[in-house]
């Protein structure tokens, strides 16, 4: 669950563990604006995210989006997203000692 | 670590030992209640006796003290024997310094 890779993040980041964030799948969709989690009952992940966009940068997986018929203006605009085709996401792995998926 | 993982974590923690491997499980979120010790399921399979036997084995199980502390389990006193309390910066570090990191979530 993606709330649980922030939380887990921001740990990381308070240890001086810079982690990188990676949006696959239905995940892209954390990153759409004007979302109202609060209309169903949801808590907001927004402020923490923001603050992760700011500190260690997020990325999303271009083919994601596409296939989902979203565009990178839906995209909110304060979380600085940086897509990467498949190959990049690979080189992006290879880079990172540790992966752990939510 | 989540608590439909239990099964599979345990036979994974069991072979990496046996393998000569050191082992560390962080307990998050709703996985602490995998730890305590009191609770019995219809078919008297307990995760926590298995587990118990993987500390005694030499796994290190640590515990999420505020997860606990949120879900009214009292991490002094309701977990099985062996378990040390922690928090999430020293998972950061565990992430860290492990060799090898599997995260068992949804």
């Amino acid at each position: 669950m993606a709330a649980e890779g922030f939380r887990i993040a921001t740990a990381m980041v308070a240890m001086d563990i810079l982690p990188k964030l990676l949006f696959m799948d239905d995940g892209v969709h954390y990153l759409l604006k004007n979302q109202r989690p609060a209309a169903a009952g949801l808590h907001s992940n927004y402020e923490r995210l923001k603050t992760l966009a700011d500190l260690v940068g997020l990325y999303a997986l271009r083919d994601s989006m596409v296939k989902r018929n979203l565009k990178i203006v839906e995209f909110d605009e304060s979380f600085n997203v940086e897509l990467l085709s498949k190959d990049e996401v690979a080189k992006l792995i290879m880079e990172n000692k540790t992966v752990m998926a939510f | 670590m989540r608590f439909q993982y239990t099964d599979t974590v345990c036979e994974f923690v069991k072979a990496a030992m046996e393998e000569g491997h050191e082992v560390t499980v962080f307990f998050d979120l709703d996985a602490v209640y995998n730890l305590v010790a009191s609770q019995i399921f219809p078919d008297q399979k307990t995760p926590a006796k298995k587990l118990a036997q993987l500390i005694t084995r030499g796994a290190r199980f640590l515990a999420c003290r505020e997860s606990a502390r949120i879900r009214g389990v009292d991490s002094k006193k309701a977990f099985i024997k062996g378990t040390m309390e922690s928090s999430l910066g020293e998972l950061a570090l565990l992430v860290d310094q492990s060799d090898r990191v599997m995260a068992f979530s949804f």
